[in-house]
């Protein structure tokens, strides 16, 4: 019922995220008082699997977090144990370019797959007033072929570089198993082609849906490469490093992490809460990116951002979708530079052998900063393991603005208010998988 | 007549590996492209094959609660009533999902059927167990039989790659080729 004073509304299991979770609002005399995403799928402890185990074995191990962005966490963890072990590093073992082109190059790929999926069967839906993508289909059926087509362009790009599509199996410390030749490569370059333009045509379509109205006053944290780091070909808007940047001025490297960010425990959530030093929450993920790097896009799709009303700084989380949408481009367009550049390394991989120490390594999965943290000793035991997802840093916010989004809506009937609350948390994206190492709505009107 | 046979699912954990035997002892048969599908599912809607062929015969494992190895068989009209969509995550959709996307994109095959064996045990690098090679094996001579232009030495050929396969995936050889003399079917 509307107008009621004293509400609860439940969501007993949230559709369209990943993983299992459900969501809770308490209303009183009026006023929420409370929003809650709870986390009920199980913790996975893969940190604590981690330990003892070889300096080798994280890549593949942690990859298994997550079906949709394990290149994120093959890299994360890379980055970081490549830091300890001196390779990439400014006196270390140089890395080829063209390793570094393909990693680069493997994460476009991870971008596109990731990001189709959800502009597209997941989130379009919710502004185009259906159930799901299966409902959408039968009324807009060249949008549905295209996603697919996009994906799978993706997905190949994930095969050719990384072995296969799902948990990519050619990637390891120092570089890769294989290093595909130019002409594999090149083979896709038709397709990406009409991929890059497919996808800035669907940027367009989506700009123009209709956007509830919520401003986020969060700090956004992303990452910034180092121009002078990144491979030939590459442009600098952030994928596989970089520092760690805020709206707030924050400007550090990556190892600086545990200076400024915390994860703590909630009785309500399986998943880690993260918040900054001194207690704030912040955001990360397409719109963070977006915000602390749109100068670092292309001049084609810095173009396209400024057409469909991103000139400026994106804060309303629901045009997240047009942020995402302009990031496939941009993936698209970068997966051909780098082609266009790439120089086959004489050897796929260059060794990697252990040292003790403590690496940071931190990479932009689809959903924001994927950091990792390893500990290890001489022979290169991992002695401790830190693993940070996206999804646990975002959900003190994605709370905050759920509070201020149901507040502004308590006119509405519990279900439509459900509805847009879904469709509120779809904004983020949440993999609930990778967090527990969500959703069920509750809304308690008292 | 082209048959485009989908095997779905990942040949190195266990029974899932139901859908690639099938599609792997199939290959090269006349009229028959098979495929091994181990990644997400929607994609099987971008193989020209899907609206082009004949007939599409899409085997995976299943897990309803029967014993290992039972055989389900979802043909017809009412197939999609039948494996209802499960909304998908933000992984990929399954196979359910992709058969009502394609449905609601008008594109399903006109004469599809879906094969479900039943499976128990999903470890990574387990070999199926023997219900389940089995009843692939039977799935495979069944549709085998069922190819025009099929001679006696294409029947063999197919035996023969399950035999292998099977002598390949288990430890226990000689046991594995023991001849079984039944498998469930069951059809919805």
């Amino acid at each position: 019922m509307s107008h009621r004073h004293d509400r609860t509304i439940s969501v007993e299991a949230l559709a369209r995220v990943e993983g299992e979770g459900a969501m809770h609002v308490e209303v009183a005399d009026g006023r929420v008082e409370q929003v809650q995403l709870r986390i009920y799928e199980p913790p996975r402890f893969f940190e604590a699997m981690l330990r003892g185990r070889s300096y080798l074995e994280p890549p593949d191990i942690t990859a298994r977090i997550c079906g949709i962005c394990p290149v994120a966490y093959q890299l994360s963890a890379i980055n970081a144990l490549e830091s300890v072990c001196g390779v990439g590093t400014p006196d270390g073992v140089p890395l080829p370019d063209g390793i570094r082109q393909l990693r680069r190059l493997l994460y476009c790929a991870e971008w596109i797959e990731s990001h189709v999926l959800h502009i597209f069967l997941l989130h379009a839906p919710d502004f185009l007033g259906y159930q799901g993508a299966i409902e959408m289909a039968a009324d807009h059926r060249e949008l549905v072929e295209t996603a697919l087509r996009l994906r799978k362009a993706g997905n190949q790009l994930l095969e050719v570089v990384g072995g296969r599509a799902i948990h990519p199996i050619n990637i390891r410390l120092g570089g890769f198993y294989r290093a595909p030749t130019r002409a594999e490569l090149e083979a896709m370059v038709p397709e990406l082609e009409w991929a890059r333009e497919a996808a800035m045509e669907a940027t367009r379509l989506v700009a123009g849906f209709d956007f509830p109205e919520l401003e986020q006053t969060h700090t956004f944290a992303a990452l910034r490469p180092e121009l002078d780091r990144l491979p030939p070909g590459a442009t600098g808007y952030p994928l596989e490093g970089g520092r760690l940047v805020t709206t707030t001025g924050l400007d550090v490297p990556i190892e600086a992490w545990p200076e400024h960010f915390h994860e703590e425990h909630v009785a309500h959530s399986t998943a880690l809460h993260g918040r900054m030093k001194g207690g704030g929450t912040y955001l990360v993920g397409p719109a963070a990116r977006f915000n602390l790097n749109a100068d670092r896009l292309p001049e084609a799709i810095a173009t396209l951002a400024e057409e469909v009303g991103c000139a400026q700084a994106v804060t309303n989380p629901f045009r997240s979708i047009v942020v995402r949408a302009i990031e496939t481009a941009y993936a698209f367009d970068e997966a051909l530079r780098l082609i266009a550049a790439y120089e086959r390394p004489e050897r796929p991989a260059v060794p990697v052998e252990p040292a003790a120490g403590t690496g940071h390594g931190a990479t932009e999965a689809p959903r924001g900063i994927l950091y990792h943290r390893y500990t290890l000793d001489d022979a290169g035991v991992i002695t401790d393991a830190v693993i940070v997802p996206p999804t646990s840093q975002n959900q003190p916010a994605i709370e905050e603005d759920l509070l201020d989004f149901v507040q502004a809506h308590l006119d509405l009937d519990d279900d439509a208010l459900q509805w847009q609350c879904e469709q509120a948390i779809r904004n983020y994206d949440p993999c609930i998988s990778c967090s527990t190492h969500f959703l069920d709505l509750t809304v308690h009107r008292r | 007549m082209t048959v485009l046979v989908l095997g779905v699912g990942h040949p190195d954990r266990g029974d899932d590996a139901a859908g690639a035997m099938v599609a792997r002892a199939l290959d090269g048969m006349p009229g028959v492209v098979s495929r091994v599908v181990t990644g997400d599912p929607s994609q099987l809607l971008t193989d020209p094959l899907w609206d082009t062929a004949d007939r599409v015969v899409l085997i995976d494992t299943v897990h309803t609660g029967h014993r290992p190895g039972t055989v389900h068989r979802w043909a017809g009209q009412r197939l999609l009533e039948h494996l209802p969509a499960t909304g998908g995550g933000t992984h990929d959709l399954g196979v359910a999902t992709t058969l009502h996307l394609a449905a609601a994109l008008g594109r399903l095959p006109a004469e599809l059927t879906v094969i479900g064996i039943e499976g128990a045990c999903f470890e990574v690098g387990h070999p199926p167990c023997r219900p389940v090679r089995h009843a692939a094996a039977m799935v495979a001579a069944a549709l085998v039989r069922g190819l025009d232009g099929v001679a006696a030495g294409d029947l063999l050929e197919v035996a023969a790659r399950v035999v292998d396969r099977e002598a390949r995936t288990s430890s226990v050889g000689a046991a594995a080729r023991r001849p079984r003399t039944s498998v469930a079917w069951s059809d919805h």
